[in-house]
């Protein structure tokens, strides 16, 4: 269990790293998903091919005649992120051309909900590319709807009285289909991120990545929180960070503080309306979660030592 | 050589020969011997591409459209409530230029629920952008693929080779199946457009602000399908030179000073024509009229072909509520402009595979040369 | 046509949307004139420093294990880390922001850590167009050492006199070696004399000495500390039973003097009454009675608290709140005869006056009394003008020039804290004072602006490098961003353990191992000091943050949307957003 050397985050590829992003995009002031992005392709390096669909991420790419990346893209329908993805990558082998990265980006709505069928499609035939959901926790470039991404008690403008479901564990999805590499990453703990993808790039099939990428329009929330919001959300343990390999093998990749979700709950206007009870009762459900998470990881060393003896 | 093959079995044959690299498929009845057969074909090593077994019809347009703009030679088939799944991916298809080839079986669309043929399924998507061939019979279709690829590849844009369910689909007929190296002598390794390229990277098909940047690509398309005419045309030449069989975007029988025209697609052109060689032995001037190519509609090859003509019947196997029969619509549009205006019958017969027997189209002969002028709506064959 | 193979109907390049105009048309940074200002600034601990070392940079080469860059940067603001690192009372830890988070960095035992395992060489900043003088520095104690080095580093010519055999003033004489060991002193002396200073040893500079000197050389510098005990005459005058501290510490017989001695009473609560009780506990039979009595409350004695803690450990007891009225015996000491007090301090002078505390007198038996009480300078030497007579001390002004042109003091000699960090200070703002003066420069138009915060120290380095950060802006803990960081204990050095220790003088403190000091150094948020983590340049959405070198960044202004995501998040507040044009 690595955890990450606090206040000083230096990768040691990090200086063949470059910036296949482009400024100048209209990406809202603060915007987390940019953040993602932008750290997934410098991971990635040049010899990448992106698929983007309709979501704040494609527009953030830029509309015709821009583009703000560097790497050849695609802009795909709203469903068909993977199989996109999937078309791509399976003529690139065909080609020859088995070094060029394939990487899907997706919003919440694209993977949770209309991309849902497609996404285990794809798992199920192991296609070869990163799947990267950017999960801002609703449609957010349509203006706010909820998804099935969106918390329980989260305010969107088609939940004004806050979601009454609870958002849908994708990781987990992904761990039952066994799919070889699935993970969760923040944009707050960029050498993870980073390291994550490098991680995804070498192995054979599907992977996926779930960021959490705070929006500021959306949580109502300052513009200048969206990293500090990412972070809480961490250590916090609502987020936690961890991977999971071919639906077994857990490790948790960041030992979170395990700060009180009122941390991060009370700099989101989203999330103003929240009686004390709705706190407790969130509080509990991340307490719960994170026990589960354990419990996974558990089975896993117990397998390890079953398996040594 | 001589092989004896079904409508979806010799698909399947024209895929393998016209060496299409991915094909991401996924089964309905009646497309599925065309799947399955392929699969087969896999398993025993001699199939040059890499099928891909997808989960709906939909993600297995997605995943043509992606990997033709890559660069490779695909295809796909379906039918159905399949074709009317993949919607979206159509229109999205023909609008990134990329020269799929499809195998459609007709197939009535549900509710009510059933399987027989019906055109509606391919006919619904006619203003997708999608050039559309109807086969008459299985070495048509097996023909229809080889030459479809080779014009969707020049103007790029994607087609349909359609057949009917049942009566193309799953009857056994004996045909010629071409040699590989014929093949490849007609229709060569596929040179598309390698859309994403690391050395020169492009943001390929994002969004376009405001309609004047919209209009100019969807123009362009249209101009493309236009010049697909000739195109089409001209691969059909060159196919009869080397194979010795051609088709035509129509192929008019008898039609020059006819009194009667049928006009007829699909499988029951060849009922059609036995219904033709009786009425005329009964000394009607009975002549027929088979539209192969629906997209783009060969408007000027059927004005000439209707030219002097007394009266046509258009037999449609399809219906669109609201309207009339679809052929029978686009006849009339291109026709209306024009100073060939001979009055134009409507029928609908088939639908759901209903047998359309030689003894009904006389039947309709007869029924048309007795009345004065066609009806508001189309009539219904019993 | 389609006979040409070749032959393209189509414009591929028209047919679809293919986007490759990059976006940077777009100067998004019109958007907002907020933009990000990069400043680092004072972190409390260098504040609070009385010779400002540079603390944030020196941990951060540390936690790199680089040993050797950190003593070199220490070495720019302190020649004597090692010892330091050993005695000082370390305000920086009082300071620390991270006290407020969990516990603070040990900075005193990593400036020993860094002087223990690093090695560097002083950097000379002399420039050849400085006017070079010939300087006269009168006492080797840390005040004078400190005055020679800085002006040796600027360039000048120094010679030392020390009247004892030694070098090191207090440092040898006045320490204990369970403190500050004398190979360690040794290493730490022979680092300044290396860079070409001329000591005259065994030389006591009288009033004559003073004038030959005064007309040979062209500024002089007193470091010639407080060695005169204060005294207290109660009664019983009998030498051999009644000593004083620095005294009886730096008495080459002083075991002679604790032989047979069975109750040894300390009096005062300050470092030299602990160096004296805890000297007299390895000297005296194991079953003698060591007290400490002070005016101070127990719990509030002036020294060190590590000193305290260890003296306590070791067996030593404390009786705070009495001072004492009258020494006992008929020949030789037998008892003393303690009342009640109360200490009363004058915030502003620092000063003390002892209230009595009536009903509470206490009789305590003791065979050897030794009064630390302080000391006072001896200053025959000296013109009149420049001794103060009530204190005798010598005056100086803020930048370390007595009434005298010409002349400079430092050290205990003058009013001011009497700690070893301190005497530095003042030997390196004389320093700097003589230097400017040399020069033609008048130190207050020039060293006001070289002060570290609200602050006593000054940074020389500062002046010579004209470096970027912001002397007055002072980083409060709320101003942090904490998030990366948690609640560890702090790494603390080995220590050995009373029973042993108390019976010789080996350094009690064996400091921390190579691996803890790089972990300990890694605590420190480097509060107002870039480290280079990166964040702001990774993190910002709009790529507006371009990195320039390990530690340099500069902001994209023609892109930066003003989001201020950079200032919020960089963990120690080198950013800040100001509204631009």
């Amino acid at each position: 269990m690595g955890a990450i050397k606090a206040g000083v985050m230096k990768m040691e590829d990090e200086k063949m790293m470059v910036d296949l992003m482009r400024s100048g995009h209209m990406a809202c002031p603060g915007c987390g998903v940019v953040i993602a992005m932008r750290l997934v392709l410098r991971a990635l390096g040049r010899k990448t091919v992106a698929v983007l669909i309709p979501s704040c991420s494609s527009i953030i790419a830029a509309t015709y005649p821009n583009s703000s990346l560097k790497v050849p893209a695609f802009h795909g329908t709203f469903e068909s992120a993977a199989p996109t993805a999937a078309g791509i990558s399976y003529v690139l082998k065909l080609q020859g051309k088995d070094d060029i990265s394939v990487v899907a980006f997706a919003g919440d709505g694209g993977t949770f909900d209309i991309g849902l069928q497609a996404l285990s499609g794809t798992v199920d035939r192991n296609e070869h590319y990163i799947y990267v959901c950017l999960d801002n926790e609703a449609y957010m470039n349509t203006g706010i709807q909820a998804s099935s991404a969106t918390p329980e008690c989260a305010w969107t403008i088609t939940t004004p009285l806050g979601r009454s479901a609870r958002k849908k564990n994708i990781v987990e999805i992904m761990a039952a289909h066994r799919i070889p590499y699935a993970a969760t990453a923040s944009i707050g703990y960029p050498q993870d991120l980073m390291e994550k993808v490098q991680k995804a790039k070498d192995i054979r099939g599907t992977k996926f990545i779930h960021v959490l990428t705070p929006c500021p329009t959306g949580w109502r929330m300052a513009e200048n929180l969206t990293i500090k919001s990412a972070m809480l959300s961490v250590e916090t343990r609502l987020f936690p960070l961890y991977e999971v390999s071919n639906g077994r093998k857990y490790a948790i990749t960041y030992e979170p503080q395990g700060l009180p979700i009122n941390e991060y709950l009370q700099i989101q206007g989203r999330y103003r309306h929240l009686q004390e009870e709705q706190i407790a009762h969130i509080q509990a459900q991340i307490d719960e979660e994170w026990e589960n998470l354990k419990k996974r990881l558990q089975i896993h060393n117990d397998d390890l030592i079953a398996r040594e003896s | 050589m001589r092989e004896l093959l079904s409508g979806n079995y010799a698909i399947a044959e024209a895929v393998r020969l016209a060496k299409a690299q991915l094909i991401p498929a996924y089964p309905i009845t009646p497309q599925t011997p065309i799947y399955e057969r392929l699969s087969e074909m896999e398993a025993q090593g001699i199939l040059p591409g890499i099928m891909v077994r997808v989960e709906s019809e939909h993600s297995a347009m997605a995943m043509c459209i992606s990997a033709s703009l890559t660069g490779a030679r695909v295809f796909t088939a379906t039918s159905s409530q399949g074709l009317a799944l993949m919607h979206e991916m159509l229109h999205n298809a023909s609008g990134n230029r990329v020269p799929i080839v499809m195998g459609c079986v007709n197939r009535v669309l549900a509710v009510p629920w059933s399987f027989g043929s019906d055109q509606t399924d391919t006919l619904a998507q006619r203003d997708t952008g999608w050039m559309q061939f109807y086969c008459e019979d299985n070495q048509e279709a097996f023909d229809t693929v080889i030459q479809a690829y080779k014009i969707s590849e020049a103007v790029m844009l994607p087609s349909m080779v359609i057949i009917d369910a049942f009566f193309n689909s799953h009857f056994i007929e004996p045909m010629e199946v071409p040699e590989q190296a014929m093949i490849d002598r007609f229709l060569p390794q596929a040179d598309l457009p390698q859309r994403f390229d690391i050395e020169n990277p492009a943001f390929v098909s994002n969004v376009v602000t405001a309609g004047a940047q919209f209009v100019p690509f969807r123009k362009t398309g249209f101009e493309d399908m236009e010049k697909a005419k000739v195109v089409i045309k001209e691969v059909d030449k060159e196919f009869k030179e080397h194979f010795g069989r051609g088709y035509g975007m129509v192929e008019s029988l008898h039609t020059e000073e006819a009194q009667l025209v049928f006009i007829t697609s699909g499988s029951m052109t060849s009922t059609a024509r036995v219904a033709v060689d009786s009425l005329r032995n009964k000394g009607l001037r009975v002549g027929l009229l088979k539209i192969k190519t629906f997209r783009p509609f060969p408007s000027e090859e059927v004005r000439s072909a209707l030219q002097g003509v007394g009266k046509v019947a258009v037999i449609d196997r399809n219906i669109s509520l609201g309207k009339e029969g679809i052929f029978c619509q686009e006849v009339k549009s291109a026709l209306y402009n024009s100073k060939v205006q001979p009055p134009i019958y409507g029928y609908i017969a088939g639908l759901d595979g209903l047998d359309v027997t030689p003894e009904i189209l006389e039947g309709i002969a007869m029924e048309v040369m007795n009345k004065e002028k066609p009806d508001e709506v189309p009539v219904w064959v019993q | 046509m389609i006979r040409k193979e070749n032959l393209k109907l189509v414009d591929f390049d028209t047919i679809i949307p293919l986007s490759r105009v990059s976006t940077e048309v777009f100067k998004t940074g019109q958007w907002s004139p907020r933009k990000p200002l990069y400043r680092e600034k004072l972190s409390p601990c260098r504040e609070a420093c009385p010779v400002g070392n540079d603390i944030p940079g020196v941990l951060s080469c540390v936690t790199k294990g680089d040993f050797d860059g950190a003593l070199a940067l220490i070495l720019q603001e302190n020649p004597l880390p090692g010892v330091c690192g050993r005695v000082c009372y370390h305000p920086c830890q009082v300071n620390c922001n991270r006290l407020h988070f969990d516990k603070a960095v040990e900075v005193r035992g990593l400036e020993r850590s860094i002087a223990d395992y690093g090695y560097a060489t002083p950097r000379m900043w002399n420039n050849p167009k400085d006017n070079k003088a010939d300087i006269a520095v009168i006492g080797s104690g840390p005040a004078g050492l400190s005055a020679a080095y800085f002006l040796t580093l600027l360039g000048h010519k120094v010679t030392m006199f020390e009247s004892r055999p030694e070098p090191g003033g207090v440092l040898r004489y006045g320490i204990p070696e369970y403190r500050l060991p004398k190979e360690v002193l040794k290493k730490e002396i022979n680092r300044i004399f290396a860079l070409g200073i001329h000591l005259n040893v065994g030389e006591y500079v009288d009033r004559k000495r003073l004038n030959d000197i005064t007309n040979q050389y062209d500024y002089v510098f007193f470091g010639t500390g407080a060695w005169l005990p204060q005294r207290i005459e109660i009664g019983l005058e009998n030498r051999e039973t009644i000593r004083y501290g620095l005294d009886f510490l730096s008495d080459e017989k002083k075991k002679a003097v604790c032989k047979g001695k069975k109750n040894v009473v300390v009096i005062g609560g300050g470092d030299v009454a602990v160096d004296v009780a805890r000297t007299a506990r390895r000297l005296c039979d194991p079953d003698t009675r060591i007290t400490m009595v002070a005016p101070e409350n127990e719990g509030e004695f002036p020294a060190i608290p590590e000193g305290l803690l260890e003296a306590a450990e070791e067996g030593i007891h404390m009786i705070g709140g009495y001072r004492p009225a009258q020494f006992i015996g008929k020949e030789y000491l037998e008892k003393i005869k303690f009342v009640g007090t109360k200490v009363e301090r004058d915030q502003t002078t620092g000063r003390y006056k002892l209230l009595p505390v009536d009903g509470k007198d206490l009789f305590v038996d003791a065979d050897l009394v030794i009064i630390a009480i302080g000391q006072l300078p001896v200053t025959d030497s000296f013109l009149e003008e420049i001794v103060d007579k009530d204190s005798s001390k010598v005056f100086v002004d803020e930048f370390g020039a007595t009434p005298m042109a010409g002349f400079y003091a430092g050290g205990d000699l003058v009013r001011q804290r009497p700690a070893v960090v301190d005497a530095i200070l003042s030997g390196k703002r004389a320093a700097l004072s003589i230097h400017l003066k040399a020069n033609g420069y008048e130190p207050k138009e020039i060293m006001p602006a070289l002060r570290l915060g609200r602050g006593p120290s000054l940074s020389i380095s500062a002046y010579l490098e004209d470096s970027q950060i912001d002397l007055t802006k002072v980083v409060e803990f709320a101003e942090l961003n904490t998030l990366l960081y948690r609640k560890v204990e702090p790494y603390y050095g080995i220590k050995s353990i009373a029973e042993v220790r108390k019976t010789d003088f080996r350094e009690v403190n064996a400091g921390l191992e190579k691996h803890a000091a790089i972990e300990e150094a890694g605590r420190c948020f480097s509060c107002g000091s870039c480290i280079g983590c990166d964040l702001c340049f990774l993190l910002c959405p709009d790529i507006s943050i371009m990195k320039e070198g390990d530690k340099t960044y500069s902001v994209n202004k023609d892109y930066c949307k003003g989001c201020s995501i950079c200032a919020t998040t960089c963990p120690r507040y080198v950013i800040e957003m100001e509204d631009g044009q």
